[in-house]
């Protein structure tokens, strides 16, 4: 007779046991945004994955985009933030809205980073004690990007160049080949956008040109100054592109194009046979046509040897907003995350769009990239097979190096629309290359506190 | 003098015609758009460009990221499992998976052949149209109705505050919608609760309408007092009047107010973005999302743009003889 209470609160007690797994599998809809909205289906593919491993949890994937993103701010100022977010830039303006990745102590994968991750933002902004964002990736590369098929037809071999005396001999011919065949309109084709020309290129050609990174931080952070055009790492880069347009390589007024609708549209039509830049330009060309021969190649290596290589910071990272940490499905948000920077997922995202990986995952048997601009251009470099095996240069850019000295709210020297009209008057003779680095020292000043 | 008259007419014929051309041309160009494939809209098209054939050798990841061809669609209407890797082409895709590689070619080419249509239609667009219709009619509606309201209470300021009012709405007019866009957006989504509903929007497009409050208030002024002093002799209340009198004469203001407000209520992007999830969005605010961070379907965008002016031109060509109703308003026969 005694046994029966025990068995009672015994059956109880197995009751409330059985009851906490079902518990455990409350259905969860965590929303997820992307900001390569063109990759939605690829991250669609992966997510479907996690849900199939919970199935308690939803994952509503939207992307936001230039055009919805400023709703979207509107929507989280106002406390409608989502848990996760893939691809943001966190800089000191923004980085509160951010959970600080730091301060928990369940955020994993931070170990298999191939960089510094936790300290990434600090290196960047000075900011101590913060992480807002766990980047996997390295970067995008940034090159020339040529149709090999329409080279060979030109007789001439890009691969071959070893120099920057090659690469302008190389040019002068293609200019030549153009010239003579009316189907082809530029040599180097190219448009505007405030990031790419802001941003990227005169960095990149700056040390193609023979410029250190090292140099152009100093030019950044105020050790040099940018009207001292012996010194500036740029005035090489100002010089040729001045050159370049003078003798007609680059479109008439390229700064007025549209960069999709007319610089890449005009690359994706064979307009043109050379450009320069990012990696998507290679999915653009080969979903219209998949037997097109694309090949590429980067800037010959600087004095040092070194060909420019991207940064790796927390730009592109992933990350949790702090809006949402008081939820109770906040724990799966991070479960979530973790899963989406882990090596096997970052495996399948870089093998899906092409990164890079900045994580060592050897544990899951390395990523296996089959993209062209991975296979043709940048392995290639990181074999040793380019230009007598120069290695690229990943330290951090300029502009990186002086995010800590940024005055909150204001452009960056070289990366606003107002740079186009920079570009105009000087490369149509306006103003001239002093008066060009004058205006840069200005902005510089506006931009930047020193020390 | 016969001749000359007619050589007149003529003339005034072939300006309006030429001024009807040229405002139809954009229309004809978007037409055009709307079958140009995204990376042929460099080149300018006074027809539809010979469409793309399906290339078996394209990646699937390619034609995901360029084409918005939705592989978790595709996997389920081939009853795929798994993980499909988008480096795969479509060859390689239909081998692996047992596929038919004519099935999936065939399943391919509309998408292909006229992408924007078919992207905007798989991705949602009729959902959007509905979303678009609720909102858009809930607030002409409900918002003429409130106007015609308000009006009744304002024509003729009959009290001092009445003119208070009135500049009180017309305050609406001057102050910019982003200004008071976070207060609104916490008030109706915290305090009423209205997160992700077609009524949030509904209601900041209703709330202290400054034009039905113009439109209506100057129109039932206008109306001669005797009209309700006949109903009050004849023994009616206020709502006699105002349901058996004043609403059938409100035809000619509401058609004014509709068709300046209609256009702006479907258009609305900020407030479809702001309040909606994905799912739910109006169609502005989905055809914004069609883009990507480092390229744009160009063919879907004008497809959905497109799409989206088709139900409103519907809706004008059956109101038409209001609106120019409206338009005539005021005109005095001569």
């Amino acid at each position: 007779m005694k046994s029966i209470p025990i068995l009672i609160v015994g059956g109880l007690l197995a009751s409330v046991m059985a009851s906490l797994p079902a518990l455990g599998q409350q259905p969860v809809e965590l929303t997820f945004v992307v900001t390569e909205g063109e990759y939605s289906a690829q991250f669609r593919g992966i997510l479907d994955l996690y849900e199939e491993e919970n199935p308690n949890v939803t994952i509503n994937l939207s992307s936001v985009n230039e055009d919805t993103e400023a709703a979207f701010e509107a929507r989280i100022a106002a406390g409608g933030a989502p848990y996760i977010r893939d691809l943001v830039y966190p800089d000191a303006d923004n980085y509160k809205t951010y959970v600080n990745l730091l301060e928990r102590d369940d955020i994993e994968n931070f170990g298999a980073l191939s960089y510094d991750g936790a300290g990434a933002f600090e290196g960047v902004t000075g900011i101590d004690g913060v992480q807002p964002a766990l980047n996997v990736r390295t970067n995008p590369f940034r090159s020339f990007i040529y149709y090999a098929d329409e080279m060979e037809k030109a007789g001439l071999d890009p691969k071959s160049i070893q120099n920057l005396d090659d690469f302008m001999q190389f040019l002068a011919d293609l200019k030549v080949y153009v010239d003579g065949n009316p189907d082809i309109e530029y040599v180097i084709d190219a448009g505007w956008l405030p990031g790419a020309w802001g941003r990227f290129n005169p960095e990149v050609w700056s040390v193609g040109l023979g410029a250190t990174k090292q140099e152009i931080r100093d030019l950044y952070t105020g050790k040099i100054r940018w009207d001292d055009v012996d010194k500036n790492p740029m005035t090489k880069y100002f010089r040729t592109l001045k050159e370049f347009y003078d003798k007609g390589y680059m479109p008439e007024r390229w700064w007025t194009r549209n960069w999709e609708q007319e610089f890449e549209a005009s690359f994706i039509s064979r307009r043109s046979i050379l450009t320069f830049h990012g990696p998507w330009l290679f999915d653009k060309v080969q979903a219209v046509d998949a037997d097109a021969q694309l090949d590429g190649f980067f800037w010959p290596p600087n004095r040092d040897g070194k060909i420019w290589g991207p940064e790796v910071t927390s730009d592109y990272g992933s990350v949790l907003y702090a809006q949402r940490q008081d939820d109770p499905e906040f724990a799966e948000a991070v479960k979530l995350f973790n899963w989406w920077n882990s090596p096997a997922t970052v495996k399948l995202r870089s093998e899906a769009i092409g990164f890079v990986p900045a994580m060592d995952l050897s544990s899951v048997g390395g990523a296996d990239l089959t993209n062209d601009q991975y296979v043709k251009v940048i392995k290639p470099v990181l074999d040793g097979q380019v230009y007598g095996g120069a290695k690229f240069d990943y330290s951090l850019c300029g502009r990186c190096a002086a995010e800590r000295m940024r005055i909150s709210g204001t452009p960056r020297p070289l990366q606003d629309n107002q740079m186009a009209e920079i570009y105009a008057d000087y490369l149509e003779g306006r103003t001239t290359l002093e008066d060009t680095l004058a205006i840069l020292q200005k902005r510089w000043e506006r931009a930047y506190q020193a020390g | 003098m016969e001749r000359k008259k007619r050589l007149k007419n003529l003339s005034i014929a072939a300006i309006l015609a030429f001024y009807c051309a040229i405002s139809l041309v954009p229309f004809y160009f978007l037409v055009i758009r709307s079958f140009t494939p995204t990376l042929k809209s460099g080149e300018f098209y006074f027809w539809i460009p010979e469409r793309p054939e399906v290339q078996m050798n394209a990646r699937l990841g390619n034609l995901a990221s360029v084409n918005n061809i939705d592989i978790t669609k595709l996997k389920k209407d081939f009853g795929l499992k798994g993980y499909i890797d988008p480096r795969l082409t479509l060859q390689q895709l239909a081998e692996r998976q047992g596929i038919d590689a004519g099935e999936l070619e065939e399943y391919l080419r509309p998408f292909i052949q006229y992408n924007g249509i078919f992207v905007v239609l798989s991705n949602g667009f009729l959902k959007s149209l509905w979303g678009t219709i609720v909102v858009a009619g809930s607030s002409v509606a409900i918002g003429g109705f409130l106007g015609i309201m308000t009006g009744t209470a304002l024509a003729g300021f009959r009290r001092p505050w009445h003119l208070f009012v009135y500049n009180s709405y017309l305050l609406n007019m001057i102050v910019p919608p982003m200004m008071v866009i976070l207060p609104q957006y916490f008030i109706v989504t915290q305090f009423l609760g209205l997160q992700d509903s077609y009524f949030a929007i509904v209601l900041l497009h209703i709330k202290g309408g400054a034009l039905s409050t113009m439109v209506f208030t100057t129109y039932i002024a206008a109306i001669p007092k005797s009209l309700r002093e006949s109903v009050a002799m004849d023994g009616g209340k206020h709502y006699h009047y105002f349901w058996y009198i004043l609403l059938p004469l409100m035809g000619t203001p509401f058609a004014i107010f509709a068709s300046i407000m209609m256009p702006l209520f479907w258009n609305d992007l900020l407030l479809g973005l702001l309040f909606l999830s994905p799912e739910k969005y109006t169609l502005p605010a989905f055809v914004a999302t069609l883009g990507g961070a480092y390229g744009r379907n160009f063919e879907a965008v004008f497809s959905g743009v497109l799409m989206s002016l088709i139900p409103i031109l519907v809706v004008y060509f059956i109101f038409q003889k209001l609106f120019i109703r409206s338009a005539m308003a005021g005109a005095v026969k001569g």
